[in-house]
């Protein structure tokens, strides 16, 4: 069995970083100094991963969370009030959506944003990289929205072709941190011409995946592997657990991983690395990269 | 006689930079309580100022976190590093690795200060068993349940020594506790798990008036719901990010209050709400005008004895100048509402 090590979202900051970072939202940094110091953070963290043969996205260092830098470069979404991430004690700003008329900024360039870090949306870079998107159906359950799902996934996923396009990504990871309901449906048709990893949350239902992705990694569970195995080129599980400080083993999770039945098979975490100090998320990094070995 | 309308804080204030600057460095040195009483007395005097009815523990200037001031003081939690909260906020998040107990009480310092002082239109904020045991990453306990009350066993001895120092200096006074609990609705399915360890949080303590603070909540209605199950005299909660900053008092115009019909249908206990009135993650001074259209709104679902006005939560992610205006102005609107009742 041939297995693939997907580390996806948004990855702790490193103490320096953060206090980078503090300075400029106190203007004591421009905007400028504090890009080059999250490029170069990026740049370690690839080489970690490349060494290591593991997929990965960016590591969104200069995301405040997942869903602000689409929305403020997206014409037509604004910025709403502070609400509580799924279960956590983290927050988000609740985008408000009238319409999406099209990207009012290169997301590829520098440039400064308000209410969070500056552009570019990522660091383009190595063979594994992978755009990270909000899966639009997350995108629109944390929303308030004036649009009914349908147009705002057409819309939506049409500014998405033009950010992978612009950035000439071949390979994205849609994540969806909001489980499932039985009749919700994700069609990402219009983005069939990239290599899509989606990661989802919970339990699938078996109408929830308009047709079939490079992979959907799920949580697992033998009807969610089923579901994996229809609608995935090569299947996925999640098998780390990115809200547990507590270490996995990794012969355990070998075992798990072998007793599946699939050629190729996508490994990944439960959420992403950001709920974990970052010794630990390096620690788990490290448990990834020897999966399968 | 009844006081209407008590105008209150709710926990956290800006610190000084003489104080924030240094606050890691001299935790639990002379310097640090000689600073940390400093800080405690300026905050109160600008409360005053501003007009409070209740001046909390002035801004708890001993405290740098309420996850992280506590779980300090307990044993069995390790600490491995920052988590994110919010944009670049971090709080320390701590691993239950062993059984817990006290290591030392969280807020007998700050408390005998404020008798020191004379102190007594004072409220204390405690933070929850049920959020204790959801901010930290548990390797020990089998499963949630069991680690809130581990928690809430230690709250009540906490809160048992804070009430027998009270009562040295005011025996038969009521102390007010607030138990902070922002974590409360974010699993919807165990607010037993809420209900049962606040209850045992304050079991067997005897005339102390207990509320909760609850902020950023998704659904308030999964508290309304069980709240006369829970041994607590009010709710201080945050509403005001969540409305709009247009002035009136139509239902249109103040969304983010109007859920307060649901809780008044179901408050057969008659607990109070403090109503959060000025949003502390916004630097804009909500105008005189605007709180009073507030709070009117919710005087016409709720009788003006089961209502206080105090912020969304605590203060101290803006300026102490902008905490002050926003509090000068809670406090202005409120007093120009009581000459009308």
């Amino acid at each position: 069995m041939e297995v693939e090590k997907l580390v996806y979202g948004i990855y702790p900051k490193t103490n320096e970083l953060r206090l980078h970072i503090g300075r400029w939202e106190k203007g004591r940094l421009p905007d400028a100094a504090l890009n080059s110091e999250i490029e170069s953070e990026k740049k370690l963290f690839y080489q970690m991963l490349n060494e290591n043969g593991v997929e990965y996205t960016d590591p969104l260092f200069n995301w405040y969370d997942i869903l602000r830098p689409i929305c403020l470069i997206t014409d037509g979404i604004d910025l709403g009030p502070l609400s509580r991430f799924k279960e956590t004690n983290s927050f988000y700003r609740m985008p408000l959506i009238n319409s999406i008329e099209g990207i009012t900024m290169d997301p590829v360039d520098f440039s400064p944003l308000n209410e969070n870090p500056p552009l570019p949306l990522y660091l383009h870079d190595g063979k594994y990289f992978n755009a990270f998107l909000p899966s639009p159906l997350s995108f629109y359950k944390m929303s308030k929205s004036t649009m009914n799902y349908v147009h705002f996934e057409a819309a939506i996923e049409k500014i998405y072709s033009e950010i992978l396009k612009q950035f000439g990504a071949r390979k994205a990871v849609l994540y969806d941190p909001i489980p499932y309901g039985e009749n919700d449906v994700l069609d990402l048709s219009a983005l069939s011409e990239f290599q899509i990893r989606l990661v989802t949350t919970g339990k699938l239902y078996s109408g929830n995946i308009k047709g079939k992705l490079h992979s959907i990694v799920a949580d697992y569970t033998p009807e969610n592997f089923i579901i994996s195995k229809k609608n995935s080129v090569v299947p996925g599980v999640k098998l780390i657990d990115g809200y547990s400080t507590k270490m996995e083993n990794v012969d355990a999770i070998d075992k798990s991983v072998y007793s599946l039945d699939a050629d190729k098979i996508v490994v990944s975490h439960r959420e992403y690395f950001d709920f974990l100090p970052r010794i630990i998320a390096d620690r788990k990094l490290e448990l990834i990269s020897r999966i399968g070995e | 006689m009844t006081q209407y309308l008590i105008s209150q804080e709710i926990g956290s204030f800006r610190k000084p930079k003489y104080l924030s600057t240094v606050f890691h460095k001299i935790y639990g040195t002379d310097e640090y309580y000689k600073l940390s009483e400093k800080a405690t007395e300026e905050t109160i005097e600008l409360f005053r100022h501003a007009g409070l009815d209740n001046i909390g523990v002035g801004g708890e200037m001993f405290r740098w976190e309420m996850y992280e001031h506590q779980a300090n003081r307990i044993n069995g939690i390790e600490f491995y590093g920052p988590v994110r909260s919010f944009d670049n906020r971090y709080y320390k998040k701590g691993s239950i690795v062993e059984d817990l107990s006290i290591k030392e009480s969280f807020h007998s310092d700050e408390l005998e200060y404020l008798l020191s002082r004379d102190y007594s239109n004072i409220k204390i904020p405690v933070t929850g068993p049920y959020t204790m045991m959801d901010w930290s990453f548990n390797e020990h306990y089998k499963d949630r349940y069991e680690t809130a009350m581990a928690f809430a066993s230690l709250l009540n001895g906490e809160m048992k020594s804070l009430k027998e120092l009270w009562d040295s200096k005011y025996p038969g006074r009521k102390l007010e506790i607030q138990l902070d609990e922002p974590a409360t609705t974010t699993h919807p399915d165990e607010m037993q798990i809420v209900v049962d360890s606040l209850n045992k949080s304050v079991e067997g303590i005897q005339n102390c008036e207990f509320t909760i603070h609850v902020c950023y909540s998704t659904d308030y209605r999964m508290l309304y719901d069980v709240m006369n199950d829970i041994k607590i005299e009010g709710l201080n909660l945050e509403f005001a990010n969540r409305d709009s900053l247009e002035p009136g008092t139509s239902d249109a115009s103040r969304p983010g209050y109007e859920e307060l019909k649901y809780f008044q249908q179901l408050n057969t206990r008659k607990k109070f709400i403090g109503l959060g009135v000025t949003d502390v993650h916004i630097d804009y001074i909500e105008p005189v005008k605007l709180i009073k259209d507030r709070i009117n709104y919710v005087l016409d679902i709720m009788p003006p004895d089961l209502v206080r006005v105090n912020p969304d939560c605590g203060l101290r992610t803006r300026s102490v100048e902008t905490g002050y205006e926003k509090l000068k102005n809670m406090d202005t609107a409120r007093k120009e509402i009581l000459k009308d009742l």
